[in-house]
Order: structure tokens, then sequence, then C-alpha cells
């Protein structure tokens, strides 16, 4: 996340730069020279190039992590979690730190989602929850404490009290 | 000679109609971003517990809001936009192209009250999205009947949809585009989505293609193959509402919501594209800097921007077809960035050391659109990636996100093109410049005055569409509401301006006839004196609830009100809010 934003921060703060250059540019003593406009035009080719080169880099770097992807490994703990309007039910509501814990989700209503916070108060990760079409979320948790869960797809008016703690215990 | 009278008399009046026609589009939009954008306020300053609205009511609000600002507002007016950007690049709206353009106004008006009734009067509060099966499980909410007047309400507003792309293909495939005698509708279309740039012997024009016919184009095609699906949905779920043994399977629910909920989001950005495709050439004084490598980049949009809904769905992940169908959907949509990338430096370099005329309003809500365009769209690029969305999914990071995008982005362009065009379509010169500048400041500080705390909050982890945020989220939310009144005040400008250069009846009454135009310019005096009395007016709270929220609010509006030329009452203003604050600081002690 942290990486994400600093990127996102660098690319905004070169972006700012270059339009302050180019409104700056407009002014009567900057414009004594004609624009070669062919110029600028074949130079648009190459900056089609350097954007897919770069959204090309983008994809490899981070499409081989998904939240779908993690292996489940062999000792992994299985909790069934089934949400309804408006409360989540665990079949085990106790999970060993450090150890792989695979979350089969599954609603019996709408669409609902899943998500963890750690003791902090710091997002975890999620997924949804669709009626008909269970999921699982692979996640090691190493933080012994109170974990809360809260419902992220609105699910009707009583959404914002869909909330639930588990605990992970050493 | 004769002959050619009457012909360039009706041209005229078909002129005449289209031009009453977009200022009917622009005004009824206008109406419903006031209706809508009040609801937002409503929304935010109950999650920044001031004045509390029960969850009920505030997911009605939240349901009226998305619907009323991004359809009704955004989409609505950049439909009306788009037709008047076509005549202006020589594309006469006749004929079937006028038709649809009033059949569009038309049902948009008719399913945007039958949203209002449904949601306000029946309380439907199953989100703008209606994620199925959520409108038929209301928790007694509301009724299977209001679902099926809701459903039917928003085929209303796909009709219009069609309409408008019906419209749009009409004109820019009709007489005007100049293609080969005997072409085909497919020629034709290819001519207008800029293939000739490419093809220039297989898809040759009299002309050359106007670029902003291009993004319209491609719109206007995305969005008849992306409505369609909705549409079923909508009609699957009346039947439902009537007979409940039918029902739909949510995932297949899910996916036709998203095949029209992503395109959709480019009924806003393709219509701006085309409106800065018109505007930027035309103040920097020369044409449009773009190779044919742009048309590359439309070809690319036209195929990609219908087929990457999924990625709403990164964290739906079933075991089956569906974690496939995400992780193609994370390359597809950076495929669609491209012509944002593209067009960007295309419009750049339009401005690079041109005689850009600064001195137009248009001009600035331009420069600074262009600007956020930047930084919303590279939110968007992060968001497109699987990693980063999987923990910015359903935060407030989105809302913070699309209210960059569409307010402070596509909206700056909408403000932008009614400053543009609005003299040429009611012949009257805007009121006053100087305050469609004081339009343009207030929007753009508080909209990211706004924006910013959501996106803080969304990357603490803080949910979107809670109608009672977690208590660790409340100072940030507190801290956005000044930022909000601005926004307020600002729209408030520019409907007073839009009020006085059209000069309608009853506010002429009101306030006096307009200047003659040899007065100097003494814009809003009335305005600002009103602004200082509601500073004073919102100070007052601060007497018995949160003393360092409710008297800034009103030293802010007395501000305003000094800046905007009633220094006296302006400062009465802050005088008053600064007593507030000491008064209600010691009774609270």
């Amino acid at each position: 996340m942290v990486v994400f934003n600093l990127i996102y921060v660098g690319l905004c703060a070169i972006g700012l730069v270059i339009f302050a250059v180019i409104f700056r540019s407009t002014r009567a003593s900057q414009r004594e020279r004609p624009l070669d406009i062919a110029g600028w035009k074949r130079r648009e080719n190459v900056w089609f190039a350097v954007v897919c080169v770069a959204l090309a880099g983008a994809l490899a770097a981070t499409i081989v992590k998904t939240p779908w992807n993690a292996a489940a490994q062999a000792d992994r703990q299985v909790i069934d979690v089934v949400a309804a309007q408006y409360g989540f039910t665990f079949s085990d509501a106790t999970i060993e730190a450090g150890r792989q814990v695979e979350f089969r989700l599954t609603a019996n209503d709408v669409n609902h989602a899943f998500a963890i916070y750690d003791p902090d108060g710091t997002f975890v990760t999620q997924a949804q929850m669709m009626p008909g079409w269970p999921s699982s979320l692979r996640v090691t948790l190493d933080e012994p404490g109170t974990y809360a869960v809260r419902c992220f797809e609105y699910c009707g008016v009583g959404h914002h009290q869909m909330v639930t703690t588990f605990e992970v215990v050493p | 000679m004769i002959v050619v009278e009457r012909v360039e008399t009706a041209t005229e009046d078909a002129r005449a109609r289209l031009r009453a026609l977009v200022v009917r589009y622009v005004l009824t939009s206008t109406a419903l971003l006031l209706v809508g954008g009040a609801l937002g306020g409503v929304l935010r300053q109950s999650q920044a517990d001031l004045v509390v609205v029960s969850p009920a009511l505030w997911y009605e609000l939240m349901t009226a809001h998305g619907l009323a600002t991004f359809v009704g507002w955004a989409a609505f007016c950049l439909m009306g936009l788009s037709f008047w950007v076509l005549q202006e690049c020589g594309f006469e709206v006749r004929g079937w192209g006028y038709r649809w353009a009033v059949i569009s106004w038309w049902t948009m008006v008719i399913g945007v009250t039958g949203v209002v009734i449904t949601v306000l009067a029946q309380h439907f509060a199953g989100s703008w999205v209606f994620l199925y099966p959520l409108p038929f499980s209301s928790t007694g909410q509301w009724t299977e009947l209001t679902t099926a007047l809701f459903s039917l309400s928003v085929i209303f507003v796909g009709l219009s949809i069609f309409a408008y792309c019906f419209g749009v293909l009409a004109v820019v495939t009709g007489p005007d585009l100049g293609a080969a005698p005997g072409a085909g509708f497919a020629n034709r279309l290819g001519c207008a989505l800029g293939l000739g740039y490419l093809r220039p012997r297989r898809f040759s024009t009299e002309r050359p293609l106007p670029f902003a016919a291009i993004p319209l184009t491609v719109i206007a095609i995305d969005m008849i193959i992306a409505t369609l699906p909705l549409a079923v949905l909508l009609l699957l779920m009346i039947v439902q509402a009537i007979q409940p043994s039918v029902t739909v399977d949510p995932l297949l629910a899910k996916s036709m919501l998203w095949w029209f909920g992503h395109p959709v989001v480019y009924l806003l950005l393709f219509p701006a594209v085309a409106l800065y495709y018109h505007l930027v050439p035309r103040l920097a004084g020369r044409d449009l800097v773009a190779g044919h490598v742009i048309a590359v980049a439309w070809s690319i949009a036209v195929v990609a921007n219908v087929i990457i809904g999924a990625h709403h769905m990164y964290t739906d992940f079933p075991e089956n077809f569906q974690q496939s169908v995400n992780t193609f959907s994370q390359p597809l949509t950076y495929a669609v960035t491209i012509p944002s990338a593209i067009s960007l430096f295309s419009l750049a370099f339009t401005m690079y050391r041109s005689a850009y005329d600064w001195s137009q309003p248009a001009a600035r809500f331009l420069a600074v659109a262009l600007v956020s365009w930047l930084i919303a769209g590279l939110q968007g690029v992060g968001l497109a990636t699987i990693q980063f969305d999987a923990v910015a999914h359903n935060t407030l990071w989105i809302v913070g996100h699309f209210h960059n995008m569409a307010l402070i982005h596509i909206g700056m362009v909408i403000f932008g093109a009614i400053y543009a065009f609005l003299p040429a379509l009611t012949g009257r010169d805007w009121y006053s410049r100087r305050l469609a500048d004081w339009h343009l400041v207030l929007t753009v500080v508080g909209g990211y005055g706004s924006v910013v705390p959501w996106m803080w909050q969304g990357l603490e982890g803080a949910p979107r569409r809670f109608a009672v945020l977690p208590g660790e989220y409340l100072s940030a939310s507190q801290i956005a509401m000044p930022f909000v009144l601005l926004i307020v005040v600002g729209q408030g400008v520019f409907v007073w301006n839009l009020a006085r250069t059209l000069g309608l009846g009853w506010l002429v009454a009101a306030v006096g006839p307009r200047p003659a135009e040899d007065e100097p310019e003494r814009p809003g005096e009335a305005l600002a004196a009103l602004v200082a009395a509601c500073g004073t007016a919102l100070a007052l709270p601060a007497l018995w609830h949160s003393p360092f929220l409710w008297a800034p609010l009103g030293l802010l509006l007395g501000y305003v009100a000094v800046a905007l030329g009633a220094r006296r009452q302006g400062a009465w203003s802050m005088l008053s809010a600064t007593l507030l604050l000491v008064v209600g600081l010691a009774l609270q002690l």
C-alpha cells in the first residue's frame, strides 16, 4: 500500500510540474518561436509506446498476487462463515495465530462482504459473500488478539450494524 | 432564390429548436445537481455527527443522491451538450438526430421522477446499484411493488441512454459526415470512429473528421451494447415482483449490472473528452495536436470499454470461471486508460506555447479539469490493479476517487462548456465573469478539501455506505464539512450567475434589473450579503454543539462574503462567529 501511494504521489507531482510548464508557456514571451506541431504529433506515437510499456510493466509487477490464488496449506484451519442480514455466524470463532486459516464464505440472503481488521484497527483483507456462490479466503493472521469483521457490501438499512469479532490466540 | 431562403429559414428554425433543447438539458440537469448535491451534503453532515438522520432515511438519500448526481446531473447534462458540440462541429442535428434528443430528454425526466418518488415517497433504499437480490430483501423498508416501480423508472433512464445513442449515431453517420457516395452504414460508422485517419482510402470523407465526433461515436456504440443486459435484468426484476418464483442467479445479475456499470462511467468521460477536443483548440487558437495514434487509442476503447465491468468484482472470487475473468480484467482495464493518456498528451500540447485565451471562464475551468483528470485518472489505474483494489474496494477511498473524477474533473468540464456555450445558446453574455471565477475556486478548493479526507479515511479502512461510521473516522468527516460548505456556496454562486444571465423574471423582480452594459461590474452584492447572513446563522449552533465546527463555518462564509464584495456584512459575520465561538466554549466549560 505504501509503495502504491508513493508511486501515485510521485506521478501526480511530475504531472503537476509538466502542467505548470505548459500553462506558463502560454505567456506571450514564450510564443515567439512557432511550435513544431508536426513534430509533437510524431512524439505522440512515442508517448503511446511509453504508456503501453509502463502499463505492461505495472501488470507484470502486480498480476502475480491476487486475493484468490493463495495456495492452501495442508495444516490450515477451516472456518465456515455464513452471512445473513445483519450478522455473521462462525463455525468456530477462535483461530490460531501464525497458522493459515481458510474462511469458507457463504451468504444466505443478499450480497455481503467479509472485511477483517486486526487488533490495532488496521484493515487486513476482504472478500465478497454471494448467495449461492461460496468462496474461500485464505489468510495467515500472526498477531494474537481480537479481530473485527465488518460487512463491506451494502446489504440493507442495517448494513452498518453488521459487525462482529473473532479471537486469534497464540 | 426563394427555395434557398426557405432552406436557410428551415435550417435556422432547426438550430433555434436545438438551442432551446440544449438549454433545457442544461437547466434540468442543473436543477438535479442542486437536489442531488443537497442530499449529498445531508449524508456527509450526518456522518460527521452534526444533524444525524435515521439510518433508514440515510440509505434512501444515498440511493437518490447517487442517481440524481451521476445520471441526472452529469450524464444528462453531457448528453445535451454532446448534441451542441456536434452542431458546432458541422453536424446539423436535425431529423431523427433531433427527435432522438427530444425523446432522450423526456425519458430521462420521467425516469428520474420515478426514482425520486420510489425513493423519497416509497422508501426504496437499495442503493443506486440496487445489487440483486437486495431489492427483494428489504427487511420491511420497502415493498416489492416499490422495487417494480423503481426498476421501471430505471428502465426509462436506460431508454433515455438508448435514445441518446441513436441520436448521436444518426447525426454522425448522416450527410454531414461527408462519406463516399453510396457508403453503407458500417462504412459510415467506421468513418465516424476515426478509422479514416488510419485507412483513408477505405474510410474516406469529404472533410477531415472533427476529433470530437470520435469519443461520441464510441460511447454511443458502447452504451447500446452495455445497456441491453441491464434492461433485461430490470425487466426480470419487474417480473419477479409480480411472480416471486421467477428469480435471477446473483452472480449473473451482478455481472449484468457491472457490464453496464463501468461503461456508464464513460458515458460521463467520453462526452467530456469530446468537449475538450472541441473547446481547447478553440481557446488555444490552433487545431488539436493529434496524430493518427489517437484513432488507434479510440479503437481500443470501443472494444475494451464494454468488457471490463468485472473489475468491479475483483473481491468476488467463487472458485470457477470468475477468477479468470477477474484476472483478465486488469490488463483490459489498463487498455482503456490509453485513450485518456493520449488525449491528455494531445490537449496539453495543443495548449503548449499557444495563445490560450485565459480571459474566458471556460479556459480556466478546462485547465483545472485537465489537472484533475490526471490526478483522478492515476487513481483509476491504481484501482484497476487487483492488489490495490483488494484493500481499497468498498472503502471511502472509492468514494473519494469517483467524486474526484465526477465532480472535480468532469464537473469542471461541464461547467466550462456551459460557460463557453451559453452565450451562443441564449444570445446573452454572462452576467459576471468574476462570479465564474468564484464558482471555480470554491468548487475546486471545496472539492479537494472534501475528497482528500475520504481518501485518507479509505486508506485507514473506513467502509463506504455506512450511515453511521465507526467512531475512529469521525474527526476526518468533521474536517471535511467546511469544504462541503464551500462546494455548496460555489454552486449557489453558479446558479445566481446563471439566473441573472438568463434574466429570469421572478429573480429580476426580487433583486432588480440586470445592470446596463456600461455600468461597472458589481457582481453578486446581494448574494454576498446573503452569504454573510448565512454565516452568522450557521455559527449560532456553536452555542450548544461543537463550537469548533460551527463557528469556523460561520467565519468561512463571512470571509467568502468579504471576498464577494459585501465587506461590512462579511466582517460582521466573522466577528459574530468569533464571539459565538468564545461564548459557546465558555458555556461548555
